[in-house]
């Protein structure tokens, strides 16, 4: 009986007809009079990595940092349409954002290091909830550490103050922290932008180890990058999505004129 | 051009300021060897036997505390004179030979005690040595009575306790509720508000003290007595009340600052992990600001220790070696602001007084140091990543 | 040159042809010389008198220099500034123009209305710390003083304690109001004022001078001063030799309009 009822709900997800992961229904998003977003209608399956692109001040952080609720913190800021994460409202009035981002972790364009040693760095969203046991705070913190790829660097330093490390390695930590709270969605704004080639290639590579076993949406302004992480790309002008498709399509074969200007470095 | 002035700007407060100090230190340390009444010879009668007494043995013989006897002189309580009694001996109008007579006569009781300048001294006593040990007497003695004749009580610690009880108290004010303060008007207060309260906060910290004094003594001096139920309202505490309160703006507006300063991409993280806003408040920005809130906080505790107005109007000015922040105490800015208008350029006083400042400026000086030691401190570990 | 020059010092000086006292020296007795020159001045118009402060000191030290013609002090002459005036050959005259009568008060709910010298002298030094070894409830006394700097502490320190140090616990205000202000608040308060300053939120203590004398009131008048002699003469110290000039003016601060003065100035004349 148990087990019949999983499977209908396993097979109805796997067909992936109705329930996405991520879903935007014509949303548009204002800062005060200035519109920043006009009308986004995006879905994304489970598993999936997509990539935003689009010259700079297009809206792709804006639209990111939705599935959050990170710009409700700005001043001004409107909303119309719907947002869903595995189909539920994120904007409906009975969720609590606190609650929501939880699920949802993020990593920015810089490396965020809190002034804190590197393990209460990771534990920092594992005592926010209720009380873990030290002991249940420590597996997990090591747990993440391993899967941003950090442990075998660190294991020794856990309790030297996280701005110690390398850039590189603040930022993995950075991962490591969002990955310990255990959200199934990972946004990552510019995660490579400071980050040296090596540290780069590092974390796309922890990316492609990710993608396993969560869904990560990335901003990214480097083209290559893109194509080599993402399962989707969508592209972004002026507040508006131009263009959404397969990676592997999108850039060999671009259908609008801005895309085609955008990947092939003629835009403005 | 410009950057001539800016130099010469700069230089020239530097030099004022290395005089001030070397001002201050040059007056000062000569109250650890000077003798305070260099002017005066102590005497007794021939027959007695003592010849050298110490400064406290002077003082315990003036006030007949002691008599002869126990420094090896006749069994009988001395009798002093110095110049400020000298008065009671003599009639409104006597010469200078009817003085020398009289204090022939005075001299020859057998328990006299002389404390005289040279010229007056009669012929037939016996000068002794007094020893004024600087350091022991600044450190050693528990009582500050500087104007004190023949020999003055200048003891620091009763008013190095009082100043320190009054920094307490008022640390203890201005710590818990200038955080409670910047944290309100960095994170809760309505925006449109924010400038109005910052301009307020200015206005507080330019209040004169005199007027925050004398509203202390009409106010709070009365509810402190009352509402503590204590016998009178001068005291440590009230002081440091005041003081806290006059300290709060500079304090809220530093730690507010701090908080403010916290880079928004941290603030971001903290709530992208699920934090609320208190969580983020408390688990972060306040450890983050940990430097800056200690540095406000011992900028704070130099502007109370140098305080002088208030202080001298509600504190009693008690020169008592408090055990407690309900007793009356005085500080030592108070004591400078008292007293310094009083002592003659020069005399011991004076250099006692000066070392007083020294000491106050050393005190001032570390707690700035430790400020800019903890800022610098938390600047290099900040720019490391 | 020398005629640009000649009418300059016309201008300053010669416009007034007036003769020139000066008085200088203690802050105490400043107000009272003040109000004494404005009446004087509209009385006799051709005299000028300048009246500066600096302290009892400057003033004597003025005098001596002949840059005075009256030196003011709240204290007598010490023994030391006697023999410099004897080096210089100058006999001082001194001249006592009013007397600053201390009032000892007591908040008004204290049953204690009067004390002994004796009483006072126990209680500044610490050996009476509380009312009920006075007689009075059982409440701790808190001694009030002037700071060090003013010459009332130390006429009090060396006339009515004789000499004796105040105890540690005695607490020290900058000016008479915060006295009066810290007596008015506390029922074990007592200090020690210019009469001047008494108001009805004080009560003044009757004093004995020694055990078996009769308790007086502060003196009024300079006949009751005799039983009440808490209370510091205010003097002018002037030269000899200056006698004619000083005497008009001196003549005025005792007469029955210069009494008056010193009486509203709030001092036994
Ligand atoms: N807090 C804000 N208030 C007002 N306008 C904002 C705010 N944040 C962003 N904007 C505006 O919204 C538009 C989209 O901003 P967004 O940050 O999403 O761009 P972006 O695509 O991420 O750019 P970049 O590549 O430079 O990061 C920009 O024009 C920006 O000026
Ligand atoms: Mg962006």
């Amino acid at each position: 009986m148990h087990l019949r009822a999983w499977r209908l709900i396993f097979a109805f997800v796997l067909s992936g007809a109705t329930v996405y992961k991520l879903e935007t229904r014509a949303v548009s998003v204002w800062y005060g009079s200035y519109q920043a977003l006009k009308g986004v209608s995006l879905a994304l399956e489970r598993n999936q990595v997509l990539a935003l692109i689009g010259p700079s001040g297009c809206g792709k952080s804006t639209f990111l940092r939705l599935f959050n609720r990170m710009n409700d913190f700005i001043e001004g800021f409107r909303l119309e349409g719907e947002v869903l994460i595995d189909g539920e409202n994120i904007y409906a009035p009975q969720v609590d954002p606190v609650h929501l981002r939880r699920r949802v972790g993020m990593v920015f364009q810089k490396p965020t290091p809190f002034p804190f040693s590197i393990y209460e760095n990771v534990a920092y969203g594992l005592r926010l909830q209720n009380r873990l046991p030290e002991s249940q705070i420590r597996e997990r913190v090591e747990h993440a550490l391993r899967q941003a790829a950090l442990w075998e660097e660190v294991r020794d330093n856990l309790k030297k103050s996280a701005l110690m490390l390398s850039g590189g390695q603040q930022q993995r930590l950075c991962i490591a922290r969002a990955l310990a709270v255990r959200p199934s969605l990972l946004l990552m704004d510019e995660p490579t932008s400071a980050l040296d080639p090596i540290s780069t290639a590092k974390i796309e590579e922890l990316i492609h180890e990710l993608r396993q076993h969560y869904t990560i949406v990335i901003v990214t302004h480097n083209m290559q990058q893109a194509a080599r992480v993402s399962d989707m790309t969508a592209f972004f002008y002026m507040g508006q999505l131009v263009e959404y498709g397969r990676t592997k399509d999108f850039f060999t074969n671009p259908q609008h004129p801005e895309t085609i200007r955008y990947i092939t470095g003629r835009f403005g | 051009m410009k950057k001539k002035m800016f130099a010469v700007a700069g230089w020239s407060t530097f030099l004022v300021l290395i005089g001030l100090t070397v001002f201050l230190f040059r007056e000062g340390l000569p109250a650890l060897y000077k003798f305070p009444q260099p002017e005066l010879v102590f005497a007794v009668h021939p027959a007695n036997p003592v010849v050298r007494l110490s400064a406290e043995a002077v003082r315990a013989l003036a006030e007949g505390k002691a008599d002869w006897a126990a420094f090896g002189g006749p069994a009988r309580p001395a009798r002093l004179v110095h110049l400020a009694n000298l008065e009671r001996y003599l009639p409104a109008y006597a010469s200078a030979a009817e003085i020398q007579r009289i204090l022939a006569d005075l001299a020859a009781d057998t328990a006299i005690l002389l404390a005289l300048p040279a010229p007056l001294l009669p012929e037939a006593v016996k000068p002794i040595s007094v020893t004024w040990q600087g350091w022991r007497e600044l450190f050693g003695s528990l009582y500050w009575s500087p104007t004190y004749e023949p020999l003055p009580r200048v003891g620091v610690w009763p008013l190095l306790v009082g100043s320190v009880w009054v920094t307490f108290i008022g640390l203890m004010l201005v710590v818990p509720l200038g955080l409670a303060m910047a944290i309100y008007v960095a994170e809760f207060l309505p925006r449109t508000l924010y400038y109005p309260i910052k301009v307020l906060w200015e206005v507080l910290a330019g209040l004169p003290s005199v007027v925050v004094g004398f509203w202390g003594l009409v106010v709070v001096v009365p509810a402190v007595k009352s509402v503590l139920h204590l016998s009178a309202g001068e005291t440590a505490f009230t002081a440091g009340l005041l003081l806290g309160w006059i300290t709060l703006p500079l304090m809220a507006s530093l730690v507010e600052e701090a908080l403010q300063a916290v880079p928004r991409l941290l603030v971001e993280s903290s709530y992208g992990l699920g934090a609320t806003r208190w969580q983020t408040i408390l688990r972060l920005k306040l450890p983050y600001i940990l430097p800056s809130i200690a540095t406000a906080a011992l900028l704070s505790a130099g502007r109370i220790l140098g305080e002088t107005m208030v202080v001298l109007m509600v504190s009693g000015n008690a020169p008592l070696l408090a055990t407690t922040p309900f007793q009356p105490v005085r500080t030592l800015p108070a004591t400078l602001a008292a007293e310094l208008g009083e002592a003659p350029i020069g005399s011991y006083h004076y250099h006692v007084l000066f070392f007083l400042g020294a000491l106050l400026f050393l005190l001032t000086l570390a707690l700035n140091l430790a400020a800019y030691a903890i800022q610098s401190r938390y600047l290099r570990a900040q720019t490391l990543g | 040159m020398g005629k640009w020059m000649s009418f300059f010092l016309f201008l300053l000086f010669g416009c007034t042809d007036r003769a020139v006292l000066r008085i200088k020296g203690s802050d105490t007795v400043l107000p009272l010389s003040q109000i004494f020159a404005e009446h004087f001045m509209q009385r006799r118009g051709e005299v000028l008198v300048s009246v500066t402060g600096g302290g009892s000191g400057v003033g004597l030290a003025a005098l001596l220099n002949g840059d005075t013609e009256i030196a003011m002090a709240s204290r007598p002459l010490k023994v030391s500034e006697r023999l410099r005036f004897a080096a210089r050959g100058i006999t001082v005259i001194e001249d006592t123009v009013a007397w600053d009568v201390l009032a000892i008060c007591v908040h008004p709910a204290n049953p204690i209305s009067r004390l002994t010298w004796e009483d006072l002298e126990r209680i500044y030094t610490g050996q009476v710390r509380n009312w009920r070894e006075l007689g009075g409830p059982d409440l701790p006394i808190h001694p009030y003083s002037r700071e060090s700097s003013s010459g009332t502490f130390e006429f009090f320190r060396e006339r009515v304690l004789r000499g004796k140090d105040f105890a540690a616990h005695v607490r020290f205000l900058p000016a008479t109001g915060t006295i009066v202000q810290a007596i008015a608040q506390n029922v074990s308060a007592i200090g020690y004022i210019g009469i001047a300053y008494t108001n009805p939120n004080l009560k003044v203590l009757a004093i004995a001078t020694a055990p078996g004398k009769p308790y007086r009131l502060p003196a009024r008048s300079r006949q009751e001063l005799a039983d009440y002699p808490i209370a510091r003469p205010l003097y002018y110290y002037y030269d000899q030799r200056n006698r004619e000039k000083v005497k008009e003016f001196l003549a005025f601060v005792h007469s029955e309009e210069g009494r008056a003065l010193t009486a509203k100035m709030g001092y036994v004349p």
